[in-house]
């Protein structure tokens, strides 16, 4: 899905529009450029969750399906 | 902007740029600020051209990046943000749908019959058209039809049956109607 690095910026940008990332640039330590720093919000964290119990049924359906394949 | 990296990473930076018309000016700024950071924090005065190149590979084509940032606009419709087409293909009114509301409606006085028939098979061949909406159009247009129907052979049955009449030949109305409906 994620063909370079650089296309992670765009996703990036999107789950915060969505509100379920926020960010904030720091000063780095060395001196060097200033970073962004992403933190997952209370909406993500929730997204998280209804995507994983969706993800174990999906996998447990196919789980399913493949078990009644080789039997 | 100001600060130069390697010549390379600046030539990426600037295809990248390129790339970025058709993204709106805050998405297009802020991309191409993370980009900048994203090969800032990855490359030292001692990177040589390889290491550059490496991380350039590793970022992917400008292009891709752009199409990535493309879909993520695009799909912004779930955020709230329009689609600029969303609304005319969702619009009921085509040139289709215009002339089966005329013929239902207008072509009921101009051409009696052809015309509402004309209307409803256009109004059912529209793909704009809901299920429903067919129906009701359908029923809008048959109903008056059946109500006059009705109401002639009300009026019929009250005169033939308002004579001495017994119950049975009411039952066979529709046979008086046409009886009675021929010689007028």
């Amino acid at each position: 899905m994620v063909t370079g690095e650089g296309t992670l910026y765009p996703l990036l940008s999107r789950l915060q529009k969505d509100g379920r990332l926020a960010s904030t640039w720091r000063e780095s330590d060395a001196g060097g450029p200033p970073r962004k720093y992403y933190a997952i919000t209370a909406k993500g964290r929730r997204a998280l969750e209804e995507f994983t119990t969706e993800w174990t049924r999906f996998q447990d359906t196919v789980d399913t399906i493949l078990a009644k394949g080789t039997t | 902007m100001n600060t130069t990296l390697h010549p390379l990473a600046d030539d990426y930076l600037r295809r990248l740029d390129q790339a970025a018309w058709s993204l709106p000016g805050p998405d297009r700024a802020e991309l191409l600020a993370e980009i900048r950071g994203h090969l800032q924090a990855g490359l030292t005065p001692e990177s040589t051209d390889a290491d550059v190149r490496n991380l350039l590979d590793e970022l992917g084509a400008p292009e891709d990046i752009i199409a990535a940032a493309q879909a993520t606009t695009d799909s912004a419709a779930t955020t709230g943000i329009p689609h600029p087409t969303a609304p005319a293909a969702e619009s009921p009114w085509g040139a289709m749908e215009i002339l089966a509301v005329l013929g239902l409606t207008v072509g009921t006085f101009v051409v009696p019959v052809i015309g509402p028939v004309v209307g409803l098979v256009l109004a059912w061949a529209s793909d704009r058209w809901t299920h429903r909406e067919k129906w009701v159009a359908t029923i809008l247009t048959v109903l008056p039809v059946i109500v006059l129907v009705l109401g002639a052979l009300s009026l019929v049955t009250v005169r033939s049956g308002g004579s001495d009449q017994p119950q049975p030949v009411e039952q066979h109305a529709p046979v008086v109607v046409t009886e009675t409906g021929a010689p007028s």
